[in-house]
């Protein structure tokens, strides 16, 4: 009876000692399946975003050879009020930035959700689609309009 | 009496069998791990070894776009690119190819103008070293200004580097 018993505990022992070694056996796939280089994947996302807000910004446009950034300081300050073929600023700054995001970001299959906020009229102006939940790289570049009034741009690359 | 002393005999050698069985098990398993380690560290080597050739592209001081001793940030200018791409594609040369060797090392670094979408020829190959043999590409992409001094504006451009991993 009492040998019965002993072999019943040793049967129990084993089996949590089996257990435990299926979950470590997990544990180890499940880190060795880490993506590689996601620290480095983040800093380059992030120098992305920067340059590509910065290099977006000083883009001259056809608008009297106008660059992006002076283009959404005239919608922030009059709506729109510079006629460009036939377009206010805020719509044409829009295509353009439109178009320059779908050349880059978009060609190289990267998911993004662009945004302007301080002024109602380039608050209107959004591209790509927001992730709530992804890892994200995201930047923001301060606009300045006129003192004590600036607009922001952000951009968030998601991994 | 043999009889019993055979079979502890085998016992002792079942006991070794399984002994070896679970070292050589073990140490496989520990070389298995330690080899996947080694290969993540070697790709994240080469992902920050193609971070610095791409930084390094976009800061050449032979191609910024300098207005009386000031630079202007993330900016080529278009003419220089044009020179220094004729320079670097030129088989006579060499010399000067060798110098951006030790920049670049194996590497394909393209400059190429997106808008305005019209006229959109500029193309240029500013460094290209492609080794016989190699294990793996990593790309990187780059927005740039494109100075462009004869019609005094700013184009948006990208780099492209592909850095070839031996």
């Amino acid at each position: 009876m009492q040998n019965k018993r002993s072999q019943m505990e040793i049967m129990g022992l084993v089996i949590i000692v089996i257990l435990v070694a299926i979950g470590m056996l997990f544990a180890i796939q499940f880190l060795l399946k880490k993506p590689v280089g996601r620290e480095t994947a983040a800093v380059k996302e992030s120098t992305l975003a920067a340059n590509f807000l910065n290099t977006m910004l000083s883009t001259t446009t056809d608008c009297f050879d106008r660059n992006v950034r002076e283009l959404l300081q005239d919608c922030a300050l009059t709506g729109g009020a510079t006629n460009c073929f036939g377009m206010s600023s805020c719509d044409y700054a829009a295509d353009q930035i439109d178009m320059m995001l779908e050349d880059t970001l978009g060609k190289w299959n990267k998911d993004y959700y662009f945004t302007i906020s301080g002024a109602p009229d380039v608050e209107k102006i959004k591209f790509g689609e927001e992730c709530k939940y992804c890892e994200r790289e995201a930047k923001i570049h301060p606009v300045p309009v006129r003192p004590g009034f600036e607009i922001s741009l952000m951009l968030e690359i998601y991994g | 009496m043999r009889h019993k002393a055979q079979i502890k005999m085998f016992e002792t050698m079942a006991v070794l069998v399984i002994f070896f069985f679970l070292l050589v098990g073990g140490a496989a398993f520990y070389f298995q791990i330690q080899k996947s380690s080694m290969q993540r560290e070697i790709d994240k080597q080469q992902q920050l070894i193609a971070f610095q050739v791409v930084q390094k592209a976009l800061f050449l001081p032979e191609l910024d776009c300098s207005f009386v001793s000031i630079q202007k940030d993330n900016c080529f200018d278009k003419l220089k690119v044009k020179q220094l791409s004729l320079l670097l594609n030129d088989p006579e040369n060499e010399d000067f190819f060798i110098d951006y060797f030790n920049v670049f090392g194996f590497a394909d670094i393209k400059v190429t103008q997106i808008y305005p979408r019209v006229n959109q020829t500029f193309v240029y190959t500013l460094y290209k070293n492609i080794p016989d043999d190699y294990s793996s590409i990593i790309s990187t992409q780059s927005p740039v200004l494109l100075f462009d001094a004869v019609e005094n504006r700013y184009d948006f451009g990208i780099v492209e580097v592909d850095v070839y991993a031996e």
